[in-house]
C-alpha cells in the first residue's frame, strides 16, 4: 500500500495532469516541480527531497491520489503489487480515445484530459506511508541478534545484529523488537552503527542472541524522512542526513513485515514556496 | 459581489476600523499595515501585494468585511456596482452623530466608533474571488479566435483581444488558464504555456479543433499554485499577477477551482501560510 490519508479535514477533489507523467493511486502528488524556480501547470508525482527539508526543490505536498476518470481501470505490477494508474496525454486525438468518467468540480464531465482525484494534504493532514527498503514493495530488513546477550537493556552498545537497511543519525531511528523478552517495544536509538544499537532508554528486558527487531530512519516528533517512488513510500534506507523532508511522526507501526509504516504530517514549512 | 468565505472553521467577529479608510462589504481586510515594519492598530482594507509573495508589505490577511455596525446602511458605486461601504471617523462629535447599531463581542453595544462585522481568514480558509479587469466589476476581456487549430493546440487572436496582459505586466508560462466561452470546446479549461497576448499555446490540447470565432477568457491563475493581484481587498485582477519577477506585486495562493463562465468569473482559494507570519523569508 502506498500512501493514505490517515486524518484530517482536506478536502477531495479533481485535479489536471500534466500530459505525460504516470500517476498511480496512493500517490502524493505536488504542486510544485523539482526545482523552486521551475513551477508546474498541474499536479505532478512528489519527486524525492533534495537537500535538507527539500530546500532545493521546495515542492509543496498537495494531495494524494485516490482516483482517475477512467472508465475502467487499469493496473501494473510495481514491486510485486498490483497497482491502479492512468498516465497522461497530451494530443486532442489521444484525450478522444480515451474512456472518461467521473470527473467534477471544475472540469465538466466531458472533459476527456487525464483527471486525478486527490485527498488533500494540508499542513495538519495525517498520512500513512509504508516503510520499504529503496523499493516499493520490498520488506525492510528484520534484524537478528548475533553475538553478546544484553544484560542493559542495550544501554551499552555491545549486543551485535545483523546490518539494519540505512545509516542511523542520533536520536532519528527507532528500534522495535519483534521477537523476544521485549517484543512490542520500540526505543529511539542514539548511535550511528547499522549492527550495534545503544538506547538513551533502554529496554526494559534482556535481550538474547537470537531475539529479532527492525530499524527505521523516523521517530516519534519530529523526523527527516525520504519518499521514492516517486510520492510512493517512505524509502528506509535512506533520509536522516542530507536530503528529507521534515515531519512530525505521530505513530510507527512495526509488527508486521512488508506492512511496516508510519502515521505523520509534513511540517508546515513545506506549503510555503517562499521560505528557508 | 467581492470576496466571500465559502469554507473555513474561522470565527466572526466585530473589529475597530482606523478611522479614515472606506470600508466596503466583501473586501478583505488586514491586520498589518503596508510595511513591514510597521502595524496598524486596526484592520484595514487589504493593499495590493508588493513584490513576489507580498515580501515588501508582509500583510497577514485578517478577513471578510460582512458587516458594518450603520444602522441604516449606506451605499455607493466602486467601479460598476454598488457596494455598501462605510468610511471610519476619529473625533467624538463624528462618531456620536453616527447612527450605529448590532456590535457584539469585546465592543460594547454603546460605542459609536465605526466597527466592521468580519469572517475570520485562517491559512485553512477557502476564499471565493471575482476577477475583475482593472477595476472592480469590469469583466475579462472576451478573446476571439482569428484563426482556426484542428488539433486544439495553439491559437491565434485578435491582436487587440488583450487578455490578461497589461502594461508592467509579465506573462508566466504554465501560470494562467484559458477557458472556452463559445465553440466544440465549451466548458473546457486548459493551462497555458505561452506567454503571448495573442497566441496561446497549451501543453495538454483543447480536445476539438479550434475554428475561427470560437470564444475564450484567460485569467493569470491556475488551478494549484497560483500568484495573484487583489486590488483594494476587492477584487482579483485580471490584468496583472502572476508576474514571478515581482514587478507587480503577488499574493501566493493555492487554488481550488476557477469559474470561468460569462458574468461569473471567480476562483476558489487559500493563502499559502507565510502570508499568516510577519517575519519570514
Amino acid at each position: 500500500m502506498a500512501f493514505q490519508i490517515a486524518e484530517g479535514e482536506g478536502r477531495i477533489f479533481w485535479a489536471a495532469t500534466d500530459g505525460s507523467t504516470t500517476y498511480y493511486k496512493g500517490q502524493i502528488v505536488t504542486y510544485m516541480a523539482a526545482a523552486k524556480a521551475v513551477i508546474n501547470g498541474t499536479v505532478i508525482p512528489l519527486a524525492v527531497p533534495a537537500g535538507a527539508a527539500d530546500t532545493t526543490n521546495f515542492q509543496i505536498p498537495a494531495g494524494i491520489v485516490i482516483g482517475f476518470n477512467r472508465r475502467y481501470p487499469r493496473y501494473v505490477t510495481v514491486g510485486g503489487m498490483q497497482c491502479e494508474y492512468d498516465t497522461g496525454v497530451v494530443t486532442s486525438a489521444d484525450q478522444l480515445a480515451r474512456e472518461w468518467t467521473g470527473a467534477e468540480g471544475m472540469y465538466v464531465k466531458g472533459d476527456p484530459q487525464v483527471l486525478v482525484q486527490i485527498a488533500e494534504i494540508l499542513p495538519t493532514t495525517v498520512i500513512r506511508g509504508t516503510f520499504y527498503n529503496n523499493a516499493y514493495g520490498t520488506a525492510i530488513t528484520e534484524l537478528t541478534h548475533t553475538s553478546v546477550a544484553d544484560t542493559t537493556g542495550m544501554v551499552t552498545a555491545a549486543a551485535t545484529l545483523t546490518a539494519c537497511n540505512f545509516t542511523p543519525v542520533t536520536l532519528l531511528a527507532t528500534i522495535y523488537c519483534r521477537k523476544g523478552t521485549n517484543s512490542g517495544l520500540y526505543r529511539v536509538t542514539a548511535d550511528t552503527s547499522t549492527t550495534v544499537p545503544d538506547l538513551v532508554t533502554g529496554f526494559p528486558y534482556n535481550s538474547i542472541i537470537g531475539d529479532t527487531y527492525v530499524r527505521v530512519p523516523a521517530k516519534q516528533g519530529v523526523s527527516y524522512i525520504y519518499i521514492s517512488g516517486p510520492g510512493l513510500y517512505v524509502n528506509a534506507s535512506l533520509g536522516l542526513a542530507t536530503n528529507y523532508f521534515t515531519v512530525f511522526c505521530t505513530k510507527l507501526n512495526l509488527e508486521t513485515t512488508g506492512k511496516e509504516y508510519m502515521e505523520f504530517r509534513f511540517a508546515n514549512q513545506h506549503f510555503d514556496n517562499v521560505r528557508q | 459581489m467581492a470576496f466571500s468565505v465559502v469554507e473555513g472553521e474561522g470565527r466572526t467577529l466585530w473589529c475597530a476600523t482606523d478611522g479614515s479608510s472606506t470600508y466596503y462589504i466583501g473586501q478583505i481586510v488586514s491586520i498589518v499595515a503596508t510595511t513591514k515594519g510597521m502595524t496598524n492598530g486596526t484592520v484595514v482594507p487589504l493593499d495590493t501585494p508588493h513584490g513576489s509573495a507580498d515580501t515588501t508589505h508582509f500583510e497577514i490577511p485578517f478577513g471578510v468585511v460582512v458587516g458594518i455596525n450603520n444602522r441604516t446602511p449606506t451605499y455607493g458605486t466602486l467601479g460598476s456596482k454598488k457596494v455598501e461601504y462605510a468610511t471610519g471617523v476619529v473625533s467624538s462629535a463624528n462618531q456620536i452623530i453616527r447612527d450605529f447599531t448590532g456590535a457584539e463581542g469585546m465592543y460594547g453595544k454603546g460605542d459609536p466608533q465605526l466597527l466592521v462585522q468580519i469572517a475570520e481568514i485562517t491559512p485553512n480558509t477557502i476564499i471565493r474571488g471575482p476577477f475583475c479587469m482593472s477595476a472592480y466589476g469590469t469583466g475579462l476581456t472576451l478573446q476571439t479566435a482569428t484563426s482556426a487549430s484542428a488539433g486544439g493546440g495553439i491559437v491565434a487572436f485578435a491582436a487587440n483581444s488583450s487578455g490578461v496582459v497589461a502594461a508592467g505586466g509579465t506573462p508566466v508560462t504554465l501560470m494562467r488558464t484559458m477557458y472556452c466561452r463559445s465553440g466544440a470546446n465549451r466548458g473546457i479549461y486548459r493551462v497555458l504555456v505561452d506567454v503571448s497576448a495573442t497566441a496561446p499555446a497549451v501543453t495538454t490540447a483543447f480536445p476539438y479543433g479550434v475554428a475561427i470565432g470560437d470564444t475564450f477568457v484567460t485569467v493569470p491563475a491556475k488551478q494549484g499554485l497560483s500568484y495573484i493581484l487583489i486590488t483594494s481587498g476587492m477584487f482579483i485582477d485580471a490584468a496583472l499577477g502572476q508576474d514571478s519577477s515581482g514587478t507587480n506585486g503577488t499574493f501566493h495562493v493555492i487554488v481550488y477551482r476557477l469559474n470561468l463562465e460569462a458574468d461569473a468569473e471567480w476562483c476558489d482559494f487559500r493563502f499559502l501560510n507565510m502570508h499568516f507570519d510577519n517575519a519570514r523569508a
